[in-house]
């Protein structure tokens, strides 16, 4: 399976110093990853990076619970 | 009334050239510059008023802060532009250290290609020739509707934000700070950050002698305002003494000072549940969590009196954020109707983020 959309949000964490210890299952939330501001600014990173439109219904916790859920929902709304 | 101009958005910070706009001479040909008459007492009065002040100036940086400090007005400047970048690039740079919106700068400037090059690149930019200075004060955008502590103080909580960006510049590097904490190696940079704040937010009721910095708040906060609406003095100030309506002030402070009255919530008890109606904070304290403790607080009040926890929201085309911060809250959406939707809360009992020291006063 293609990864790339993976490793780009990892790197998006690492850029603002929040991707130690961070494996694509990590529970972002319990782990302190994110909060709701950040998640602001991974929701814009995803639409400025990946051309897609993150629409309300998709902005859940369990679609940002993990680096794998937030590419899931990337695959999802067409970004590739 | 009615004047359009009066409803345009004042200024908050107003950035001046230096060579015959604050002074009188060019610095660089020698022969001494000297302040122009008045102009100290324009600064200190829209100081006063809340609006900031910053220079974009080319000059070599070390002689002109030297002059700014001998005349005794340097503490003024926020960030001062000093150099030789052009003055559209330095007035977005003070935009972008201070997070304001350019719509929210003007610009003074004695030279006309200066004032154009500025107007040229940044429309929302208000800029005025420098022979105009001493009206300034006089002129709708630099009056603003209320003047209150907040306001007075504003400079001082500016500064001390710039000194907050400092810290956490250094803790993203990974330095260890000045106190020589020693950082938790499982928390992200941003988190031991907080942690090393000292954060102290108290949420206490509207009282009446908070009611102008309400709705200055409420007039000065677009991005952070959940359901865009803005309530006059009156309608606030009955909130205050509804019994259907809990409606609370938030007042961050840290090792650096006071932030002020930062954040307002106005919940309504109806029969079924208790409703967020509006949910605002100043984008001072973005990325400070304090939306996510008001939440908190809420859930916990609603829980405690058996009630499920509601929330509106209207999308004002940049207010965004404010629907991921209820979502990530644990929010769902119920109804939508038109622009408003309609969330509620479905966590359970939530504790404040470990880094926020919350007291609640009745």
């Amino acid at each position: 399976m293609n990864e790339q959309i993976e490793a780009r949000i990892i790197e998006f964490f690492r850029s603002k110093g929040r991707a130690q210890g961070l494996e694509y299952d990590t529970d972002l939330f319990k782990g302190g990853f994110v909060d709701s501001l950040f998640a602001f600014e991974v929701v814009v990173f995803l639409e400025e990076t990946f051309g897609v439109k993150i629409e309300n219904r998709q902005i859940t916790l369990e679609n940002f619970r993990c680096v794998r859920a937030i590419a899931d929902t990337v695959r999802r709304a067409g970004g590739v | 009334m009615g004047d359009p101009v009066s409803k345009a958005k004042t200024v908050k910070c107003l950035v001046w050239d230096l060579d015959n706009t604050l002074w009188d001479g060019i610095l660089l040909e020698g022969g001494g510059v000297r302040l122009r008459p008045g102009v100290v007492e324009v600064i200190q009065e829209l100081d006063r008023r809340g609006i900031l002040h910053s220079i974009a100036s080319r000059n070599e940086p070390d002689d002109a802060l030297r002059e700014l400090n001998r005349f005794g007005v340097a503490e003024y400047f926020l960030v001062p532009q000093i150099g030789w970048n052009n003055k559209s690039e330095s007035v977005a740079e003070i935009a972008r250290r201070l997070n304001l919106g350019l719509d929210t700068f003007a610009f003074i400037d004695d030279q006309p290609v200066e004032r154009e090059e500025v107007a040229f690149h940044h429309a929302e930019v208000r800029v005025y020739d420098a022979g105009d200075y001493l009206r300034l004060p006089d002129l709708p955008e630099f009056t603003p509707k209320f003047i209150t502590e907040d306001s007075r103080l504003r400079r001082k909580m500016y500064q001390d934000d710039l000194k907050r960006q400092g810290e956490e510049e250094r803790f993203r590097q990974g330095l260890a700070n000045e106190a020589g904490e020693t950082r938790d190696s499982t928390a992200n940079p941003h988190e031991a950050f907080l942690k090393s704040l000292d954060l102290r937010l108290t949420l206490s009721p509207v009282r009446e002698d908070d009611l102008q910095r309400a709705e200055e708040l409420t007039l000065r906060t677009n991005q952070l305002n959940s359901t865009g609406v803005t309530f006059g003095y009156e309608e606030l100030r009955r909130f205050i003494h509804s019994p259907k309506h809990l409606f609370l002030a938030a007042e961050l402070e840290d090792k650096f000072g006071s932030y002020g009255k930062i954040g307002l919530m106005l919940a309504e008890r109806t029969e079924a549940a208790l409703h967020i109606r509006l949910l605002l904070m100043s984008c001072r304290v973005m990325n400070r969590g304090i939306g996510s403790a008001l939440i908190v607080h809420l859930a916990n009040v609603a829980n405690a009196g058996g009630l499920p926890l509601l929330a509106d929201f209207v999308p004002t085309g940049r207010n965004r954020i404010m629907y991921v911060t209820y979502k990530m809250m644990g929010f769902a959406e119920v109804s939508s109707d038109g622009d408003r939707s309609v969330l509620r809360y479905e966590g359970g009992l939530r504790e404040f983020p470990e880094y926020l020291n919350v007291t609640v006063t009745e």
